[in-house]
């Protein structure tokens, strides 16, 4: 969604709820941590919706063959999305992969007890399969296998539906997809906003 | 202490929901209050989140797992303790506790000001004598020594103040509160409501939920920007730091102090307790401030906690444990998770909009209305459901990829209707805490062992529960189902820990009386879930406020007559 947008939104619903800000005898210090309604939330929002924190982010994971590589999966799994989105979702990938082993250890570090209340919480299979990840090297292999692939329709056809590297790629392609600002536009997304009434079916005749 | 130290009318120990309406209460009637909170302030422009879009964090809203599982391997298995919100729960290295491994429990817990009520679900149904009195009329255990109409009026006072948002709908076992307008159902909802009553002769209802849905108080009505659990910057759902916490701060007569983990209570040489004892949780110094009253509002096990910790020649056992009640009879209500699927009927390429922040319901009807009796187990069950768009997940599902993939997400997006049936836990005196022999919190802290898991009786209303579930997912032919999941939810899990110093007129099994004063120490009081004798099966934190109001009324009157 746009600044702009943002703006008539929240200001729309401003006015809608009625609110006229804190009253004056509410206004007196408080204690930290003790807070009345805010009147600023408008540029909170604002702040929020340009926030990119993967913006200047440098690849620790791959190697430029490979970041540029992943770069051309993503897109034969998305299509016709801009470059801009494509290296952020090639960004986020990369952090989260090169975060994997820390994160497998973090997971068999976990005490006896924590790893039983994950497993009555979650189940057995998700916990092992955190335990086992070996996305790393699903990763490098997949990659390794598609070295010297020249076109993308070429790319297209070595990607083998149902392989580890294809569920792998095509699972973050997607994630990071419609996670993005410009995934969430293709969806038509209309949360995260600022209506004035609840949301609801609003079909005089829906079924 | 310093015999100069200054004598507070009152001391609270915690600033979340109980400690929250005792605090007003109290300062409201005159009296000087200070309140202890163990965690530290929370800042709006620093640790909300509420507007934040996936792309805005680093791991797009999946989170930082390797700072997830390291700090808080506990807190992470809660679904809002997440990329947006994980700020909101205790880290679990510094806060131990332990439990015998066959008997997982899950104890989720918020140390700051306002405690849980930042992501706490706001689900706001009052008590009928259903539960007041379940013993009653089943005879099992012991009823509540209070009755709805003893409650109902600081039900009212509690939903007046706070502003809870639902629909009168006039049944018994639910009473009616004073809400403000209800919020919409969703088209899916709507759907399952025709055939839920139809084919059940049950009611479907919107959610009774401490959101506004018009300006309240001088609160905004909310924006629907459905992320509560994020914090609200329009504090326009119910938390103690917007709500409660402010009223009682206007008064002039309230002082609070945070990142003080109190320990336990000081007692005097006549048995009166004279004040506590907390660690400076920044310096780790041993302070203590002096009271003439002192209310335990630090959650239920928390405030237990400090009671087994507050041990002098006269309490060996901890103040308040003189019989075999305190630590014990805890309970949590228990879920079957993950029953989910999709309504073919409702397939759509046109996206609604979304931002509600709650659910529908099916009240409890099982033991609780003629002609639902069900003898198999006692106590019952309710269902809360919800149904929306599904956002992106189905494209998982859809073979193809690129434009073709992404064409058909746009334009075949599925209705998903999920559904979660949540039971009564019965209070059993074997499931209890007590203070762990050796370990320790961080600033040397007795930590609490925790004992408790669920029996026949909640095994034989899950069975109903599953076959019930089953049965509405059958009505509504959901596709691309998944059941509910065999296994009880963990003990805890639903963050609805009640008892271990609960209420009662006999002072041989029960810690605190009709006014949550301990029978043992008459100016120590226990305000928060702790005091529950049942639990029922709804939420239990509007009940809390209602009790916790009660009780500061009760106080302040005893105080100003000399009694305390």
């Amino acid at each position: 969604m746009i600044s702009r947008r943002w703006v008539l939104q929240l200001g729309a619903g401003t006015v809608l709820s009625g609110f006229h800000g804190w009253a004056e005898e509410q206004s007196a210090p408080l204690p930290p941590g003790v807070y009345g309604p805010s009147l600023n939330h408008l540029g909170h929002a604002l702040q929020a919706a340009n926030a990119r924190p993967l913006a200047e982010y440098r690849p620790r994971f791959f190697d430029a063959r490979e970041y540029a590589l992943i770069q051309r999966v993503f897109r034969v799994f998305l299509g016709d999305v801009s470059g801009d989105t494509i290296r952020e979702i090639a960004n986020w990938a990369d952090l989260t992969l090169a975060n994997s082993l820390a994160v497998r250890d973090a997971a068999r570090a976990l005490s006896p007890a924590e790893r039983a209340l994950a497993v009555a919480y979650y189940g057995t299979a998700p916990v092992q399969a955190l335990e086992s990840d070996d996305s790393v090297r699903v990763m490098r292999d997949g990659l390794r296998s598609l070295i010297g692939v020249e076109t993308d329709s070429a790319l297209a056809e070595a990607l083998q539906e149902g392989t580890p590297f294809y569920n792998l790629a095509r699972r973050a392609a997607i994630d990071g997809y419609y996670t993005s600002r410009e995934g969430l536009k293709d969806l038509n997304y209309k949360g995260n906003a600022m209506y004035a009434e609840s949301p609801g079916c609003a079909h005089p005749i829906h079924f | 202490m310093p015999k100069d130290k200054k004598t507070w009318d009152a001391i609270v120990v915690g600033s979340g929901a109980s400690g929250g309406w005792v605090a007003k209460e109290l300062t409201e009637r005159g009296m000087e209050v200070l309140m202890l909170e163990a965690g530290p302030p929370r800042i709006p422009e620093r640790d909300f989140s509420e507007h934040v879009w996936p792309y805005g964090l680093r791991f797009r809203g999946f989170g930082d797992q390797k700072a997830l599982l390291t700090k808080q391997p506990i807190q992470r298995l809660c679904y809002a303790c997440d990329e947006y919100s994980h700020q909101f729960f205790i880290n679990d290295a510094e806060h131990p506790y332990t439990f015998p491994e066959d008997k997982p429990f899950m104890w989720i817990r918020g140390r700051q000001v306002g405690g849980k009520t930042f992501c706490w679900a706001r689900i706001s149904y009052r008590y009928s004598d259903n539960e007041f009195q379940a013993a009653s009329r089943d005879g099992y255990g012991e009823s509540w020594p209070i009755t709805y109409k003893d409650l109902e009026p600081y039900y009212d006072r509690v939903e007046r103040y706070i502003g809870v948002s639902g629909s009168r709908e006039g049944l018994p076992q639910l009473p009616d509160g004073q809400f403000l307008p209800p919020m919409r159902f969703s088209c899916g909802e709507e759907y399952a409501r025709g055939i839920v009553e139809k084919q059940f002769g049950w009611r479907m209802i919107i959610d009774r939920t401490a959101n506004l849905t018009v300006p309240h108080n001088g609160r905004p009505a909310c924006h629907y920007c459905d992320q509560c659990q994020r914090g609200c910057f329009t504090a326009s759902y119910f938390n103690s730091p917007s709500v409660t916490l402010p009223a009682a701060a206007r008064t002039g007569r309230f002082t609070l102090v945070s990142d003080a983990v109190v320990s336990h209570v000081v007692m005097d040489d006549e048995g009166k307790a004279s004040g506590v004892g907390y660690i400076d949780a920044a310096t780790k110094q041993a302070r203590e401030e002096r009271g003439r009253v002192v209310v335990l509002a630090a959650a239920a096990l928390e405030s237990t906690r400090i009671l087994l910790n507050s041990r002098s020649r006269r309490f060996p056992d901890g103040v308040g444990a003189s019989n075999n009640a305190l630590g014990h009879y805890l309970m949590d209500h228990f879920t079957l998770e993950g029953a989910e699927g999709t309504l073919p009927v409702l397939r759509s390429g046109v996206r609604e909009t979304v931002g509600r922040p709650c659910g529908v319901i099916i009240p409890k009807y099982v033991n609780a209305v003629a002609g639902a009796e069900d003898r198999n187990f006692l106590r019952g069950f309710y269902f809360f459901a919800d149904s929306r768009q599904e956002l992106y997940g189905h494209a998982f599902r859809i073979r193809g990829i690129g434009n073709e993939l992404r064409a058909k997400v746009r334009s075949d997006i599925p209705w998903r209707f999920s559904i979660t049936p949540q039971g009564e836990c019965l209070p059993r005196h074997d499931n209890f805490v007590t203070l762990d022999p050796e370990k320790k919190d961080a600033w040397g802290i007795p930590a609490l062992h925790i004992s408790a898991s669920y029996g026949e009786n909640e095994h034989a209303m899950a069975k109903r529960m599953r076959e019930r579930t089953g049965e509405i997912m059958d009505a509504l032919k959901l596709e691309e189902r998944t059941p509910p999941m065999d296994a009880l939810s963990p003990f805890g899990k639903n963050i609805h820990e009640c008892g271990t110093a609960r209420m009662g007129n006999d002072p041989r099994t029960s810690v605190v009386n009709r006014f949550n004063q301990l029978h043992d120490v008459r100016n120590v009081f226990v305000t928060d879930g702790a005091c529950f004798v049942t639990q029922g099966c709804y939420e239990p934190t509007l009940t809390i406020m209602a009790i916790s109001a009660r009780a500061g009324e009760y106080i302040a009157g005893e105080y100003g007559r000399g009694n305390l």
